[in-house]
């Protein structure tokens, strides 16, 4: 049978199955829930997975990162509060809608945005990911090299509103990943003599104290500085059947707005740095200047929540585009999906189609499969989903502290990897009070090996002589694109 | 506590991290990696390089962070000491580890959901005992083999 074959029939198989369906569903309550973003359910769910199959752990986590874009629509429609921040767009359209009595209707359209939006996305995944491997297994470490700091520095960039930090930000990332032993010489290099530094600082622990423990620290304080109320779902007032129903005409109207945001977000999801917010602000603009009804935009627009939605669910597969091809995340959902990966000692990148073929199309297909599974559950699941909203900030923030504790302490099976994940949740919490990018230092530290590899490859094939950077014009390209971008973006920053 | 008016948060943030860079790079690095070895990279070389950008950086933001709205009457930065909230959360971490050194991770784990409840102003006695002994449990049943609890 071929690895295709393979791949399909591993994706089916019950375990895998299960992981998808418990994925989507743990993707909806995390989309739901405001206060747990994506990359927190991600983090504290990567833990879960090391008993898993390598295929049930990266099917589980693709489909939580899928479902809860969609989840957030729904308190952004009924309660206009975005459940995830890429849901912010939907809300302007959403709410108004609830308040008009089509609330049901608008999370309809929303669902099959979102599901659209993911299918077109994971389609041009499917489609262009094994050719750009093969384009990209004929890169070499210089060019690699080049690459990252382009892929660093645009995600740099586009992370916050100051160049400078977010540049910070990743340097003391990729600083972070040089602790361990070092891989030339395997000598201990910034242990201070803890032997459980030897692999390097524990993945999951950073990771889950960065996003998850931090997250729950600023939702600690927020809880006191704001009244604590209860959100509770709005009634959906004056709803009749018809605006519970979704008509064709209404279905004929938005498809092609959906198509156009799936295609913004799915171009958005593969450029690194842009993210599923600014894809489904892009979308929404787009959708307002080109639809026939644009004074609608704002009022309630059904448009409105399908460019967003669309757009929001295309960047996740999206960005799985650059992490299969080229092992490079462009966003931190895929930047977490390579503490994934490691995990189960696979290396995302132009090899996984050589050296893991089976294990690349059992995703593919698993993505497909998720899809469905959205839509099924996303429909059946509506209304229920809705109250999940009202669960206070009270039993949140603790359970998930608890969370990210046993998630840390799994990784090492002791405590220091809960004393280093409440040491990276101190310093994310810092970062954030100062506007330095979290999401930045993550993707720095995660990749960090892959570029201090690459760079001493590079080191070795040149012997070290500069003047070798001439026999590469790929790397000369994407050096030369690496200094524009920052001298261009410093001078808005500095013109602001 | 505040700050005077005149001082800038940028100004203070790249001086703190330029400091942080030297004291790494004049102390932390040399006495924790190895030395330079006769085949490839130096082992300091990938570690040194980074802090040295980052100081360079820092004190980039830090000028900038000066010379940034010099005709503009300054903002008023503030940085707030732990206010109790802070403190209660920092104490309650704190405990949470100790316990969790000692009485192991389960004893722990409920204590930890049942004190953040608390603090964070649950009083319905039902629902910290269910939320404390429920998330705790359901974390055993589905990680048991992988968690040793106690």
């Amino acid at each position: 049978m071929s690895e295709i074959q393979l791949g399909f029939s591993d994706a089916f198989a019950l375990s895998t199955l299960v992981a998808v369906v418990a994925g989507v569903l743990l993707g909806y309550l995390i989309g739901v829930i405001p206060g747990i973003s994506r990359p927190t359910a991600l983090a504290v769910a990567i833990p879960v997975t090391f008993y898993l199959s390598p295929i049930s752990a990266i099917a589980f986590l693709v489909a939580i990162s899928k479902a809860s874009g969609a989840g957030g629509a729904i308190t952004a429609i009924l309660i206009n509060t975005p459940g995830e921040p890429s849901s912010a767009a939907t809300c302007l359209d959403g709410y108004p809608l609830t308040r008009q009595g089509k609330g049901e209707k608008a999370l309809k359209i929303a669902l099959y945005a979102s599901v659209l939006g993911d299918v077109f996305a994971t389609i041009v995944l499917i489609v262009i990911a094994e050719p750009m491997a093969r384009i990209a297994l004929k890169i070499g470490p210089i060019e690699l090299v080049a690459v990252l700091m382009f892929a660093l520095t645009s995600i740099a960039a586009l992370s916050g509103p100051s160049l400078t930090k977010g540049l910070i930000s990743g340097i003391l990332g990729l600083f972070a990943a040089t602790v361990g032993l070092d891989i030339e010489t395997a000598t201990p290099r910034l242990t201070f003599g803890f032997i459980e530094l030897y692999d390097g600082l524990p993945v999951i622990a950073v990771v889950i104290g960065m996003l998850g423990m931090s997250e729950m620290l600023v939702q600690f304080g927020r809880h006191f500085r704001s009244a604590d109320e209860d959100a509770a779902a709005a009634a959906d007032a004056g709803s009749t059947p018809e605006n519970r129903r979704v008509t064709w005409a209404e279905l004929r109207q938005t498809t092609p707005i959906m198509l156009l945001g799936s295609a913004i977000g799915t171009i958005a999801g593969i450029l690194p740095g842009l993210g599923a917010t600014v894809a489904s602000f892009l979308s929404y603009a787009a959708a307002r200047r080109v639809s026939a009804n644009r004074e609608q935009f704002g009022h309630g627009a059904l448009e409105g929540v399908a460019a967003a939605e669309s757009a929001d669910n295309a960047t996740v597969p999206a960005s799985l585009i650059p992490l299969f091809a080229l092992g490079i995340p462009a966003s931190v959902g895929a930047a977490l999906l390579i503490g994934a990966f490691t995990i189960h000692g696979i290396t995302p990148g132009p090899r996984l189609f050589v050296e893991n073929g089976r294990l690349a199309y059992g995703v593919f297909a698993s993505m497909m499969l998720t899809s469905a599974v959205m839509l099924v559950l996303g429909r059946i699941g509506l209304v229920g989903l809705a109250r999940l909203a009202a669960v206070p900030q009270t039993i949140i923030v603790p359970s998930v502290i608890f969370l990210c504790i046993a998630g840390a302490y799994i990784e090492s099976n002791s405590m220091f990897g809960v004393y280093v994940m409440f040491g990276f949740a101190l310093l994310a919490y810092v970062f954030r009070a100062y506007g330095f990018s979290v999401v930045t230092f993550l993707i720095g530290y995660l990749v960090g090996p892959m570029f201090e590899l690459a760079l001493r490859q590079s080191i070795i094939i040149s012997r070290g002589d500069i003047g070798r950077l001439l026999d590469h014009p790929v790397a000369l390209v994407m050096l030369a694109a690496t200094v524009v971008a920052v001298w261009q973006l410093g001078r808005i920053q500095l013109s602001r | 506590m505040k700050f005077a008016p005149a001082v800038r948060t940028d100004t203070i943030i790249g001086l703190v991290v330029a400091a942080a860079c030297v004291v790494i790079l004049a102390w932390v690095i040399p006495a924790e990696t190895s030395r330079a070895t006769a085949f490839g990279m130096p082992p300091a070389l990938m570690p040194t390089v980074t802090i040295s950008a980052a100081l360079g950086l820092a004190v980039l933001l830090a000028v900038a962070g000066t010379l940034r709205d010099s005709t503009e009457a300054p903002t008023e930065d503030t940085l707030e000491l732990p206010n109790a909230p802070g403190l209660a959360c920092a104490g309650m971490i704190l405990a949470c580890i100790l316990i969790m050194q000692f009485a192991g991770l389960l004893a722990g784990g409920i204590l930890t959901v049942a004190g953040f409840m608390l603090v964070m102003g649950e009083r319905r006695p039902v629902r910290i005992l269910v939320i404390a002994l429920a998330v705790p449990g359901a974390i055993q049943l589905l990680l048991g083999s992988a968690l040793r609890f106690g």
